[in-house]
């Protein structure tokens, strides 16, 4: 598990597209400055600084928390489980038992699938299923309104009879 | 009920798996290479209202959340239908065997 400086310094190198020996990775206890090491100012120096990088030119520290720590630090993002505004959609549209009895199971198999990949940390695969949950409810959707309406024939044909 | 049972295929195959035991409707899907995760709830539902399964809510641990999920098992009826069918598909096995 690569610590946050390791990763800023992986980061910077990056975006840099500095070569692996270019780079001086220093603790972040000790202060080295260009002048007291006139072997860096040979070729381009990383330095890395408990709360500053130096690459050629300082970098203040407000940037590095600004402009380099959010790319390295992902944000908790709180997102909709998978077919969440289908479902809002869904029971507005559909009659309460339909919606409980089929709609609701089959999406929560899908959830349940999906959670489980998701915390395997197969991703992509957690994706595709996310798509996919849409294909079936199409399905699911035509197959419901085809017995809905074989329902209401055999009811009128029923009471025609 | 004095109708003989109509049982389709897909049903039939429900109704020998749910012989066993109960199930969710995805261990169905993956018991059997019959049903689709599209049609297999509406396949139950019509088969509840035939009354040959019953579902009821799975019980759920207080910290679990998501849409409550189903639990089918088969009714007497059922049984009388898949027996029935399964007698009909025999005899008729046995009469295309004679035939020959």
């Amino acid at each position: 598990m690569k610590s946050l400086l390791e990763k800023i310094v992986d980061f910077v190198r990056r975006l840099l597209g500095l070569h692996e020996r270019r780079v001086h990775f220093l603790s972040e206890h000790v202060h080295i400055y260009p002048d007291e090491h006139p072997e860096v100012k040979r070729e381009p120096v990383v330095f890395v600084h408990k709360s500053e990088i130096r690459v050629g030119a300082k970098i203040r520290p407000q940037d590095v928390l600004r402009v380099v720590a959010p790319k390295l630090i992902p944000r908790p993002r709180i997102v909709k489980p998978p077919a969440g505004r289908a479902v809002t959609f869904l029971q507005f549209v559909m009659p309460k038992r339909d919606f409980e009895r089929v709609f609701a199971q089959t999406i929560q198999d899908f959830r349940d699938e999906y959670f489980e990949l998701l915390a395997a940390g197969e991703v992509r695969r957690a994706w595709c299923r996310n798509v996919f949950i849409y294909g079936t409810l199409a399905l699911t959707i035509a197959a419901w309104s085809m017995a809905s309406i074989g329902k209401m024939v055999a009811k009128f044909w029923r009471l025609s009879g | 009920m004095n109708e003989t049972p109509r049982v389709s295929p897909v049903e039939a195959e429900i109704l020998s798996l749910l012989r066993t035991k109960e199930f969710y409707g995805l261990e169905l899907v993956k018991e059997s290479s019959m049903l689709k995760r599209g049609t297999v709830y509406v396949t139950l539902e019509r088969m509840t209202d035939k009354g040959y399964v019953k579902s009821r809510e799975a019980e759920r641990a207080p910290h679990e959340s998501g849409l409550p999920r189903r639990i089918y098992a088969i009714t007497g009826l059922g049984q009388r239908a898949l027996a029935s069918s399964e007698a009909a598909s025999a005899a008729f096995a046995s009469w295309g065997m004679v035939t020959q």
